[in-house]
Formats: structure tokens, C-alpha cells, sequence
């Protein structure tokens, strides 16, 4: 899997592409949860085709730092089985979902 | 191998007079001969070592020429002439360079004989050193013996043998406590780890020898104070004692690593036994309903779990749960889920309360989830085999699937998220019954993402059509199918994650 990140106005912005799961899952929490430079985070996940529990529990781990920094972690761009994934776990009532980078960086944008 | 040089310059003259006196005396009797009145050979404070003839003063006119080795002067050749002195000066040079030259070929000769010896004490020490490893597997001990055999057969006033494994530096010294460890451990990480170094440091002036390990751990001798400095000859010793000491050290650490790996092995299959024990050696007999359930962990131990729990002419509860993650950590989890929910689910008596389990099981949780960064979908059913009804809690939980009798089956989807995401989630209920016939099979997502050699995923759809397709079969025959349907389907590629099934069908 492969991750570039960005910042911009203070907002962190990952995106993921592969598969998310056991077998990186120590290098993905290296960098959603302990690296990131902001409390303000978006995850763009349009290049997600799998992701697995462990997986899951990275994302649900970097936005529990995130809430309790006081900041929000969204997700955006989510592909098919992602949102499958999602539902079927109800993590998509957690998560702040969103089509795409642009509309999640509006809401930070509108919570300022 | 390099002999000490004499200690006094007349030294090799009066060995040489020893060796050589019959020519020395041919060589003086033909000056005697023609004329000469006396022959000396004096060392080089023209004190005579040797006269001829015998007892003869050396006085008069004297013609002397200097005897030189590589070392510089050693002495003199001198003759006591009465008349013209011209030739017999130039004679005189002539046979003290001969001799000169005689003189330079016995040393080299003498030094290769002492280098020889040396070179032989020296393999005879590297023989021992080797003899008093053999048999020897404890890493300390052969870093003790390489450490000491090195100091004394190098002739260093110390060495420290270091090596860095799982558990920090190891570090051998000879003699003890004679040098600053710390110190010269923090030379050995300052130098190269690919050449040699030679340092001068407070602690004296130490020459660091890496050693090369297969396993690239980092290794490696440090030699302090050699009197006379480190020679050639010296550090060929060293590196033969090292050569020795990279094979004998990663004998030993790979011998110490599996003994580590036999230890966790023991220990992961007795933590194996005691997560098998913690699932229901057998299921309860339920009037009209059979049951199967199973679990096969991807890893010894895994964070896949499920419970039974009947109270004869009651209520049979069941759960299945999958912590998230693998391994250890999960099935950590897993014991103290199983038992959240166990004792929440004993409390609850009515029937219509799962949800109400979880809400408690989740806050009691809560805490321990936040702290290893996990979280477990769990799937909790209470059924009344009287009536068929079951009310269940669903806590982002997949799949699980109900088929009606002679229909096709579908998901029971989840109705909250899991536990330990939020810690006042309060979690619903769902009443379904089940008619004479029904199927409900709880799975864990091991089942629908079990993966193939190219990568593709089981998938929901073809379990769904599995179950619809057998759901006429008991319980029993279900569940094996469903097990052996997704082995077959993997096809010796590994098991990504644990799988775990319980199946309940209404007779």
C-alpha cells in the first residue's frame, strides 16, 4: 500500500491506495496515528479496494486521537468496498463520510 | 613474524665469532702470512673481541675498516701493518664488507628461524583456543575464553569482545575491570563497522576489529595497549582469533535464538490449549435445534471467539466475536471479551435483552479497548427454542445469515457499531422467529474474506449461495460443508484471518 500526505490551512490530508491490512497495518498506524502533524485529518481512500479488521482499527485509532485532540478525522472518496465494509459494521455511523477532498476540507472550513 | 631486536650491539659479532671463528682465523692467518703483524676483530668501541695470533698486542700502525649490518655498525676489522698500507687498506675494507655481508645473512636467517617458532606458538595457541571451544554453546562463556585468549596471545594489556543483540550490548573483558567499558563502547559504535580502526583515546590506544556475523548484528574485538604498538603479525593473530570468534559467537546466538523460539513456541501453544479450552468443549442439547460451532485460528491464537450458554428448559444464549488484529494481543482481548459478556450475559435473564448485554459488556470495556487500540464486532442471540424466537444484538458484526426454510438466505445486518468504539452506545435489539427449518449461521469475516492464490476474496454472495443451497443439511453438515467449501476454496494459500462459525437450526 502506498501513502502520500499533504497539508493544507492546518488540515492533514492522507491518501491511501492498496489494500489496507494486516500486513501493513503497523506502518499505516505509524502514520495516521503517530505522525500526522494536525489534529484536523482527511483520509482519501479512493484507492482503497480491501481493507481488513486490523485495518479498521487503525482508522477507528487515529480518530479517537484525533476527537480527543480535539480535532475530527473524515474519510472521503470512498470506493465500493470500502463502503460496504463500513456499513456492514455500522463504522459509517462514526465516521464523518464525505464524496470527496474538496467537500471535507468545506466542512473544516465551515466548523472555523 | 618480526624477532624484538638486540638489546646490545656487540651481541650478534660475538655469536657471529662463534659460529664463524675458523674463518675468521683463515682469514687472519693470510695476513699473518704476508706480513701482517697482528689481525683483530673489535667491537664497535674497538674493544678486541678476538686477536690473532693469540695474545697478540695491537699496537702500531692500524688499518681498521668498519663491520655493518642492516641495524648499523656492529664492529671493526682491523690489521697491524709495518710497511705499505695502501693495499692493505683497501684489503682490509674489501673483507670487513664481506663480512658485513655474511653478517646481514646470518641475522635475516636467525629472524626467520625466531619468527618461525613464534609462528608456530602461535598456531599451537589458535589449536587450543580452538580445542577449548569446541563443545562450548553458551554465548557468554565463548566470548569469556575468545576475549582472554586474544589479550594473552596478542599481548594487549586488555580487550573487550562486544556484540549487540535482541537484548542490548553483550560485553566480554579481559582482564576485568582494567579498562572503561562504557567508554570503549562507545568507541567501537563510533567506528565503521565495514574496516578497522585504530583510535587513540584516553583509555590508551585501542585498534577495533569488527567482527563479520552472517545475521548482520553488530560485532566486534577491541585490543587496548599492545607495549611496542600493534604489529603486522599481531593483527593477523587478531583477525584469525576473530574469524574464529564470527563463527563460534553465531553458532552460539543462533543456538541461543532457538532455544528463545522453542520457549515462545511452548508458550504459544500452551496460551493455544488455554484459548481452546475457553471455547465450548460441547454444545448443549437444545430441544428441537442442532447446533454446530467452530473456529480456526490463522495464528496459534487468535482474538475469533465463541459461547454457549443453556439453561436447561430456558433460554440458550450464544455469542460470536472477532477482535480485531491477530495473534497474542487479540486473543488477550478475546478472553477478557468472552468474559465481559458472559457475566453481563448471565445477569440478563429476560429474554428480549441482548442489546442491553452489550450496552453493559461495552462500557465495561470500554477503557481496555481505547488502551490497546482494538475493538471487537461481536454478534449475541438469545433464542427461546419453545417458540423460535430469537431476539439478537448485532454490534457490527458479518456476516451473519438467516435462511428461511426452503428459501434463499440473507444477511442479518448489523444494527450498531462495534464495542469499544464509543463508550455510552447504548446497543438494539432485533426479534426474528424461526421456523421448523430455519437456518441462522453466525460467521466471522475470516469466512467471507478468505482469500485464494490470486487474491480473490470468498465474498458474501457465494457464502449466501452455499447456505441457500445446503440449508436443508443439519447444523452439523452445514457447518463442516461451509469450513471445507472455503479451504478448498483458499487453496493452501495462508489463512489471513481467524475463522469462526456457529450455526442454529429449528428442527
Amino acid at each position: 500500500m502506498k501513502i502520500t500526505h499533504s497539508v493544507r490551512d492546518s488540515v492533514s490530508i492522507y491518501r491511501l491506495s492498496g489494500d489496507i491490512d494486516v500486513y501493513n497495518a503497523e506502518w499505516l498506524r505509524e502514520q495516521l496515528v503517530y505522525n500526522t502533524e494536525s489534529s484536523q485529518v482527511i483520509i482519501d481512500t479512493g484507492d482503497v479496494m480491501f481493507i481488513d479488521s486490523t485495518g479498521l482499527a487503525i482508522l477507528v485509532q487515529a480518530w479517537k486521537a484525533r476527537q480527543s485532540e480535539g480535532g475530527d478525522l473524515y474519510l472521503c472518496s470512498i470506493t465500493p468496498p470500502v463502503k460496504t465494509i463500513l456499513y456492514l459494521t455500522r463504522l459509517d455511523t462514526v465516521f464523518s463520510i464525505f464524496p470527496d477532498v474538496t467537500t471535507a476540507f468545506q466542512q473544516y472550513n465551515a466548523k472555523v | 613474524m618480526v624477532a624484538s631486536p638486540p638489546t646490545n650491539r656487540t651481541g650478534p659479532l660475538q655469536s657471529f665469532l662463534t659460529m664463524r671463528r675458523a674463518l675468521l682465523k683463515s682469514m687472519a692467518s693470510a695476513w699473518l702470512e704476508q706480513g701482517a703483524d697482528w689481525v683483530a676483530l673489535c667491537d664497535v668501541d674497538n674493544v678486541p673481541l678476538a686477536v690473532w695470533p693469540d695474545a697478540a698486542i695491537t699496537t702500531g700502525h692500524t688499518i681498521s675498516a668498519p663491520i655493518t649490518t642492516a641495524r648499523g655498525p656492529v664492529g671493526l676489522w682491523q690489521a697491524g701493518i709495518t710497511g705499505d698500507a695502501g693495499a692493505a687498506s683497501q684489503r682490509v675494507q674489501a673483507e670487513a664488507q664481506a663480512l658485513s655481508s655474511l653478517l646481514g645473512i646470518e641475522d635475516e636467517f636467525e629472524e626467520l628461524t625466531v619468527a618461525m617458532i613464534e609462528a608456530q606458538d602461535r598456531l599451537i595457541a589458535l589449536y587450543h583456543l580452538n580445542s577449548s571451544l569446541r563443545g562450548q554453546i553458551d554465548l557468554d562463556s565463548i566470548m569469556a575464553i575468545l576475549v582472554e585468549k586474544a589479550a594473552k596471545l596478542i599481548g594487549t594489556r586488555a580487550a573487550v569482545l562486544l556484540l549487540e543483540d535482541d537484548s542490548g550490548w553483550r560485553i566480554s573483558e579481559y582482564p576485568q575491570n582494567t579498562v572503561d567499558v562504557a567508554g570503549i563502547l562507545t568507541a567501537f559504535r563510533n567506528s565503521p563497522l565495514d574496516q578497522e580502526t585504530q583510535l587513540n583515546t584516553h583509555e590508551g590506544q585501542l585498534y577495533v576489529i569488527p567482527v563479520h556475523l552472517t545475521s548482520g548484528v553488530a560485532a566486534g574485538i577491541v585490543l587496548v595497549d599492545k607495549p611496542g604498538g600493534f604489529t603486522s603479525p599481531d593483527l593477523k593473530l587478531a583477525r584469525a582469533i576473530i574469524d574464529m570468534t564470527g563463527v563460534n559467537m553465531e553458532n552460539a546466538r543462533l543456538h541461543q535464538e532457538s532455544l528463545r523460539q522453542a520457549e515462545i513456541d511452548a508458550q504459544l501453544n500452551l496460551a493455544a490449549e488455554i484459548q481452546r479450552e475457553l471455547l465450548p468443549a460441547t454444545l448443549p442439547d437444545v430441544p428441537r435445534t442442532n447446533l454446530f460451532g467452530g473456529s480456526v485460528q490463522a495464528r496459534q491464537v487468535g482474538g475469533d471467539f465463541y459461547d454457549v450458554h443453556h439453561r436447561p428448559g430456558g433460554l440458550l444464549t450464544f455469542v460470536v466475536g472477532d477482535v480485531t488484529g491477530k495473534g497474542f494481543s487479540s486473543a488477550l482481548m478475546m478472553a477478557v471479551t468472552r468474559s465481559a459478556i458472559r457475566s453481563r450475559a448471565e445477569l440478563r435473564l429476560d429474554w428480549a435483552e441482548a442489546g442491553a448485554v452489550f450496552t453493559r459488556a461495552n462500557h465495561d470495556l470500554y477503557d481496555d479497548y481505547s488502551r490497546v487500540k482494538m475493538f471487537t464486532t461481536a454478534f449475541l442471540g438469545r433464542y427461546d427454542a419453545e417458540t423460535g424466537h430469537l431476539c439478537y444484538s448485532n454490534a457490527g458484526h458479518s456476516p451473519v445469515i438467516y435462511c428461511p426454510a426452503g428459501g434463499e438466505a440473507r444477511m442479518l445486518l448489523a444494527t450498531d457499531m462495534p464495542l469499544g468504539i464509543m463508550p455510552d452506545t447504548v446497543f438494539g435489539d432485533c426479534v426474528i422467529t424461526l421456523e421448523p427449518g430455519d437456518v441462522l449461521v453466525v460467521a466471522t469475516d475470516g469466512f467471507s474474506e478468505a482469500r485464494n492464490a490470486a487474491m480473490q476474496m470468498f465474498g458474501y454472495d457465494a457464502l449466501l449461495a452455499l447456505v441457500t443451497a445446503h440449508a436443508a443439511e443439519d447444523a452439523q453438515t452445514l457447518g463442516t460443508l461451509l469450513f471445507d467449501t472455503v479451504h478448498r476454496f483458499s487453496d493452501g494459500h495462508r489463512q489471513d484471518d481467524d475463522q469462526t462459525l456457529f450455526v442454529l437450526k429449528r428442527e
